[in-house]
């Protein structure tokens, strides 16, 4: 579920920053007023590190000889709460980046927030903790764990469809590219859901004070009964996905409404010399400016531009064996 | 006296008693080892006096008496040195971990910085200065967690279980460096060698109470008073008998 | 038990490199974060059937990772971790853009395979630029600097005491799955029945952890307040290098470098 830098366009790159930069603003507020944060930054920060360690240990699911491991969003949130959990966990999915290349940096938005925001600030208040508060047994644990993983799993990977299409870097149609994705996901909801149920199930039995969290302090949801709100989950992810495809449908070629399309067709139009600039500007960068190089010029171009790629290929060699020869020498010399 | 403790007792929230009504004193200077099967009530002891877990009766130490809003002071007059170093080295270098007590009590970065390299000079550990605590050896952390106490410039240190984690040739040079410092010393251990070597005191601890209390050599030489206490004697454990 | 060690070894990788003293490695931690993130905007924002233009990125790339004399073969590792969606993207693309863009020696190339390959370069480029900033900057100056730019100080402890922790951690974890494997008769992981008890034990130890790190912390007088740290100045040096990667990055976004060497023959 990790979004590589790639796969995103600056725009839906930045867009998804500002909308997590957000929600991490919003938990470090939240976390101020509760007055608990000088307690918990140990707590956060080595539970964080535990998801890290624990997603290391697969397990084997039964029948099929492969092996899964944890997520964490709502295994982080289970023990530290919401805004804790949506630190926590952006600060893990930074390390995984920055340090495992598992995510890409400008995509750390897109994956704070498919990966973060929805369980810890959507899903564990509006799912999870009501219904436990109703009543606490292991039985409900159980089956609110599992539920929560899937639908959190479910809405992330629809993001991921969702910000990938609008960043115009896949040829995929929509409703292939969801109907791949979704039911993927759901199998892995299904097991990262029973393992969190079940690491919850063990920590309850044996120190069910840990959850005092859930079961403290006010929420959001408290009188909404949880069968409206899976349905309304689920109502909201048809509509999406419905009105969705029915676009995509219009447009074959993907999302083509993607933001960076309609500035180009709506705003330069109007101002001549900006528009000419920018295409001139994209004459002269674009490899393949567009579709229909085959009988403009683009053959021209091509040629050049393979040449040239040799060039530049042979330059970055000769210079990369230039430094290590100074520096073997430098070593030899020193 | 720098620490002076009557009628002392800690009650765990579950309702265990690990300590109960205790009353020690000590000199300021002393080496005092302490020593007792687990579960006699060290670590209750230990971190009592930091107010980590609560007491009930007074303690003083040095010259303050313990409660919840002098406990920023006494920190700064008793360091301790956890069991083990990585509870203890919780920051991105050992630099930032021995400069975290100064700079929580608001000393300025140039004095910080004299000081954490002195510190790390005095435990012959100025390599590590820029190190991250991910790959050091045993008696390396032990060493860097014992300088983020000391740079706190405190009055007494208290040490739990300061050989654990260390091989034989760490644990010499630990004896050694606290051997040569001027502050008053706890040292909860099992290491009874090394207690008798570095401690002119023991207090041997039975659950929760003083069982003993008296010269190092007449303690753990004892056979029948340290098996008593449930703790092999010295001479017993290294085969001498 | 190589399967296990092997972040735990790429932490140790990295932070070996990170301490080293190379040209790089002594710029002002802010210059490089800066180029990084310049680098990393101007890579993304070419379009899907970018290949040429993105080619003088490789020098950067090559030039760091000669100075930093940081091997290869790490970059590689890396680019095969951000690999397969990124893959499973692009060879999409290959069966849904068939339209015909060129013949290459008798080869038809279509706008598919085209960004099959940009796409793969930027991966390659995106993942390298990361790594050379981490590679050549220690974490400890990443969070200094971070709270020089105002980031929230929880955040900021949070990043540093969980990077320091996922060592531990992850050694914990490793010697759990060592003593699992040396009583499972052949097995490698556990049984599912098994899993709550296992991962649930290793969370609870790590809570009991962080309660001890707690009391270490309070007994070192700890209350969680803004630090503000002097700003190390920025040196000519850092200047030099700030005013190359930013013009380099921006000048091969919009100039086909690869184009306009090609048209000279």
């Amino acid at each position: 579920m990790h979004m590589a830098d790639a796969l995103l366009s600056t725009s839906v790159g930045g867009a998804m920053c500002l909308a997590s930069a957000g929600a991490i603003g919003y938990s470090v507020l939240q976390l101020k007023k509760e007055d608990v944060s000088e307690k918990k930054l140990p707590l956060m920060a080595v539970v964080g590190a535990f998801v890290f360690a624990a997603q290391m240990i697969n397990f084997t699911i039964p029948g099929t000889g492969s092996s899964g491991h944890i997520g964490g969003g709502i295994l982080l949130a289970g023990i530290l709460g919401g805004p804790a959990a949506l630190l926590t966990m952006a600060v893990i999915l930074i390390v995984q980046s920055l340090f495992f290349a598992d995510g890409g940096v400008l995509a750390l938005g897109a994956n704070i927030f498919n990966m973060g925001v929805i369980p810890c600030l959507v899903i564990y208040p509006l799912l999870f903790k009501p219904f436990l508060q109703k009543a606490m047994t292991s039985t409900r644990l159980t089956i609110i764990s599992i539920i929560s993983v899937v639908i959190g799993l479910q809405i992330g990977a629809f993001g991921v469809v969702l910000q990938t299409l609008a960043s115009g870097i896949t040829e995929l149609p929509f409703a292939t590219f969801a109907l791949l994705m979704q039911p993927i996901h759901l199998a892995i909801g299904l097991m990262e859901g029973i393992v969190t149920a079940s690491v919850f199930a063990f920590v309850y039995s044996v120190r069910p004070e840990i959850f005092a969290n859930v079961l403290n302090g006010s929420s959001l949801g408290m009188n909404i009964s949880l069968k409206k709100l899976v349905v309304a989950f689920a109502i909201l992810t048809l509509v999406v996905g419905g009105g969705l495809s029915l676009m995509a449908s219009e447009y074959p070629d993907g999302l083509e409404w993607s933001i960076e399309h309609i500035i180009g067709d709506t705003e330069l139009e109007g101002n001549g010399t900006l528009h000419a600039l920018s295409e001139s500007i994209q004459g002269v960068t674009a490899f393949l400016p567009d579709y229909d190089f085959a009988d403009g010029d683009g053959k021209g171009t091509s040629v050049a531009g393979i040449i040239g790629s040799i060039l530049t290929f042979a330059l970055a060699g000769a210079i990369g064996l230039l430094i290590s020869l100074c520096k073997k020498k430098e070593k030899v010399t020193a | 006296m720098i620490i002076d403790i009557k009628n002392w007792s800690v009650i765990h929230t579950d309702g265990t008693k690990a300590i109960t009504n205790m009353n020690l004193q000590i000199e300021a200077g002393e080496k005092v080892a302490l020593v007792g099967a687990n579960g006699a009530g060290k670590s209750s002891l230990i971190t009592s006096l930091v107010g980590i877990v609560d007491g009930v009766g007074t303690c003083l130490i040095a010259g303050i008496e313990l409660k919840k809003e002098k406990l920023d002071e006494i920190r700064t007059k008793i360091g301790v040195v956890f069991q083990n170093p990585d509870d203890q080295l919780f920051m991105p270098t050992i630099y930032d971990d021995i400069a975290f007590g100064p700079r929580n009590l608001g000393v300025d970065e140039e004095t910080i910085k004299h000081r954490v390299e002195d510190r790390l000079r005095l435990l012959e550990i100025e390599h590590l200065k820029d190190k991250t605590a991910l790959r050091l050896s045993g008696g390396e952390k032990r060493m860097a967690a014992m300088a983020t106490v000391l740079s706190m410039k405190p009055e007494i240190m208290v040490l739990d279980e300061p050989t654990a984690f260390l091989d034989p040739k760490a644990r010499r040079k630990l004896i050694r460096i606290l051997k040569d410092l001027p502050h008053t010393m706890i040292i909860a251990t099992h290491d009874l060698s090394f207690a008798a070597e570095l401690c002119s005191r023991t207090v041997l601890l039975k659950q929760g109470e003083i069982f003993a209390d008296g010269k190092s050599e007449a303690i753990l030489q004892d056979d029948e008073l340290m098996e008593a206490a449930d703790v092999e004697s010295i001479a017993k454990y290294l085969n001498y008998k | 038990m190589a399967d296990v060690r092997s972040k735990l070894d790429n932490l140790y990788t990295l932070e070996q490199f990170s301490a080293g003293s190379s040209a790089v490695h002594r710029l002002h931690p802010l210059v490089k974060i800066l180029v990084t993130v310049a680098y990393l905007i101007c890579i993304v924002s070419f379009d899907r059937y970018t290949v040429t233009a993105l080619l003088p990125y490789l020098l950067y790339v090559v030039i760091m990772l000669g100075i930093a004399d940081i091997p290869y073969n790490v970059v590689f590792k890396r680019v095969l971790i951000a690999l397969p969606f990124c893959l499973f993207i692009g060879i999409s693309n290959m069966f849904f853009d068939r339209q015909v863009v060129f013949e290459l020696f008798g080869m038809t190339v279509t706008a598919g395979m085209v960004s099959l390959i940009s796409i793969l370069l930027k991966t390659i480029l995106c993942v390298s630029v990361v790594l050379i900033l981490i590679a050549v900057t220690p974490i400890a100056s990443i969070s200094k600097q971070l709270r020089q730019l105002r980031v929230p100080e929880i955040f900021v402890s949070l990043l540093e005491m969980t990077y320091r922790y996922i060592g531990v951690l992850l050694e914990d974890a490793i010697a759990m799955i060592t003593a699992y494997r040396l009583r499972s008769n052949g097995r490698k992981w556990p049984k599912l029945s098994e899993i709550g008890f296992f991962i649930g034990q290793l969370l609870l130890r790590s809570m009991d952890r962080a309660e001890r790190v707690y009391n270490a912390m309070k007994c070192r007088c700890y209350s969680l307040q803004d630090r503000v740290s002097k700003q190390i100045p920025l040196k000519l040096s850092d200047w030099v290098f700030f005013g190359i990667g930013l013009a380099s990055a921006i000048v091969f976004r919009f100039v086909n470098v690869p184009v306009l060497l090609g048209g000279l023959f």
